[in-house]
């Protein structure tokens, strides 16, 4: 556990760092801004404008942490060897994947909180310019769902680029892989719907339905935790529905750990 | 096959010896207990090169045996005791390993049978041109990298196992630390993961201090030069004083005065009991250092010498005046493949 959490703390140094993070908190900062002044041209939609942008940007910044740092200090770390630096310690394979993705995690949680507190900032302006009456639906609670739901889709896909990380060699089809990853994570819940339910006279043959009900099992279900459109409108989920969330982004970032375990500990670092 | 002095060869063993040899038997009854030996429980024991410690059954004493079998002989090997005076810190027995190329499948073959061993306090060394498999057996006895076949262990243990670890400062080739930290944040960690219990900041101050890193401690890798790296990798390998130090080219890209200093280093260490185990490609640097020094060739241990047999080494005419008797040794190996001028090359004994 000590050396698991040394591995996390260099990790999260490393990476608060890098200048990427400062890139990604410019960009985050600078969209919500826009958040603020864009808003007022949505006369009716003030409110839902503003939490549409704030959300979206805690939604980026959180991403640029797996699109990024992760692949930077995992795939990298290898292509390097900077991994040697780590490993030469007594730090089996298992504490070294498990505290970088404590490190980055703890990254991750610094990055969205740190983007939630700009984001409040952002409503509170907003509420301030442009008076309570737009505000109304406001739904703190249902916000902060959405943050935390985000959040861990962020721990989630974290996890997923972790395993391509021990998978493959080059930290260029890690991010291929990533990114394909991230496509399908938000796209197949929206084919399984339309499946379900085609227009007419669409036929669907059942190999193409099949691969996309795999698809759905196989890669995370990043769709799920994309809770923006219901914060948006003020719209507070159920609390069934919050507990299936978290019990399968915890349920599937601690298989992806375990698998990526299982690769690495078998793989030869030359 | 070479076998190195600090080891004494018992015997060569096939199928009927065994019976006779009550100490081979007790050998062979440990190795079926052992649950790690690949092939204990199909009775085939020696099969496989294996590097045991084994209790004596009639006093309190252990053995050291190491079995290594002959190539293409089925149940046929060289069965040796390790002298007990100086055990084995690092032994690899019939190691070997080749590397895949991804997409044509073709073998290429780092390491082939590679069998030594390096007792407690010595200064060794292995040299050979780039190619010939040191910096990949350096990865195996490390953990970051598989053998195909043989076995290899540090400190009793098989290779990136924690324990074994814990008493190994590693230097790897071209040494990457992490590049927006800084030589502290690596040292602190250092003490984080290897159970230091002193106090950390006066050791940072004297490791910074010992590699001429005093004024960088705040400076990010990034702005380091080479050579710096290099020392702060060594700072960083030292931090926890281990008891071996697996140095990977300790002396590429440094400065005269660098090297100086990173030889001196080595040497206090090795004065102070600490085992090294080093290669490098500076001829001259290893053999002011080491005790031994083993000679490899494409994958393969051509030959391990001392200091001392050196000096007798007779020079070949051909070669250049000045080339001195290792360098004249290494060149005929790599060259010809055996040096031909050897006056008792290691491992004639065997």
């Amino acid at each position: 556990m000590k050396k698991t959490l040394a591995v996390a703390i260099i990790s999260f140094q490393e990476g608060l760092r890098q200048r990427v993070l400062y890139g990604i908190l410019i960009f985050a900062l600078f969209m919500m801004s826009a958040a603020v002044l864009l808003s007022g041209l949505f006369m009716r939609d003030i409110a839902k404008i503003t939490i549409d942008f704030c959300l979206a940007a805690i939604s980026i910044g959180g991403l640029l942490v797996p699109f990024f740092l992760a692949v930077n200090q995992l795939a990298r770390d290898i292509e390097r060897r900077t991994i040697f630096t780590l490993l030469c310690r007594a730090i089996s394979r298992r504490q070294y994947i498990l505290g970088k993705f404590s490190g980055l995690a703890l990254l991750t949680v610094t990055i969205v909180a740190i983007l939630s507190l700009s984001a409040a900032l952002a409503i509170w302006t907003s509420n301030v310019i442009y008076g309570d009456y737009f505000f109304q639906n406001l739904n703190i609670q249902a916000l902060a769902v959405a943050v935390g739901m985000s959040l861990l889709g962020v721990l989630m896909f974290t996890a997923v680029v972790v395993l391509w990380s021990c998978i493959t060699t080059s930290s260029f089809l890690v991010t291929l892989l990533a990114i394909a990853t991230y496509l399908i994570g938000h796209t197949t819940e929206d084919l399984v719907r339309f499946m379900a339910s085609p227009p007419p006279g669409v036929e669907i043959s059942p190999m193409v339905q099949h691969s996309v009900t795999a698809a759905l099992y196989i890669f995370p279900n990043l769709a799920a935790f994309d809770l923006k459109l219901a914060a948006a409108h003020g719209l507070m989920i159920s609390g069934g529905e919050i507990l299936f969330l978290l019990t399968y982004g915890i349920g599937y970032t601690v298989a992806a750990l375990c698998l990526a375990i299982f690769f690495f500990q078998r793989r030869d670092l030359t | 096959m070479n076998m190195e002095s600090g080891v004494d060869m018992v015997a060569i063993i096939s199928r009927r010896h065994l019976l006779t040899k009550p100490r081979l038997l007790t050998f062979l009854v440990m190795i079926q207990m052992l649950p790690q030996h690949p092939l204990a429980i199909l009775g085939l024991p020696w099969a496989v090169p294996a590097v045991m410690l084994v209790p004596d059954p009639f006093n309190d004493q252990q053995h050291i045996y190491v079995f290594h079998p002959l190539p293409d002989s089925l149940g046929e090997g060289v069965f040796f005791e390790a002298d007990m005076n100086s055990q084995p810190v690092i032994s690899f027995a019939g190691v070997g390993k080749a590397f895949q190329h991804d997409l044509t499948r073709k073998k290429a073959v780092a390491l082939h049978n590679l069998t030594f061993a390096v007792s407690a306090g010595e200064a060794f060394g292995i040299i050979g041109p780039n190619g010939a498999g040191k910096s990949t057996a350096l990865k195996i006895l490390m953990g970051f990298s598989r053998a195909d076949r043989g076995v290899v262990t540090v400190g009793g243990q098989g290779p990136g196992h924690a324990l074994g670890h814990q008493m190994i400062g590693y230097l790897p080739e071209n040494p990457c630390l992490y590049e927006n930290l800084t030589i502290t944040d690596h040292l602190r960690f250092a003490a984080r993961t290897t159970g230091f219990s002193g106090p950390v900041a006066p050791r940072i101050k004297e490791l910074l201090a010992l590699v001429g890193l005093s004024g960088e401690a705040r400076l990010p890798i990034r702005r380091f030069s080479k050579g710096m790296t290099q020392r702060a990798a060594l700072a960083y390998a030292l931090f926890h004083d281990p008891d071996l130090l697996v140095l990977d080219e300790p002396m590429s890209g440094l400065d005269p005065l660098g090297r100086q200093m990173v030889v001196d280093i080595i040497r206090q260490c090795h004065a102070r009991g600490k085992t090294i185990l080093f290669c490098s490609h500076i001829l001259t640097d290893v053999e002011r250092i080491c005790d031994r020094i083993a000679i490899m060739n494409r994958g393969e241990l051509q030959s391990i010498t001392t200091p001392k047999e050196l000096n007798n080494y007779v020079i070949a005419p051909e070669l250049p005046p000045g080339t001195t008797p290792l360098e004249a040794c290494f060149l005929e190996i790599v060259r010809d493949g055996k040096p031909a001028h050897r006056p008792y090359p290691a491992g004639e004994a065997a």
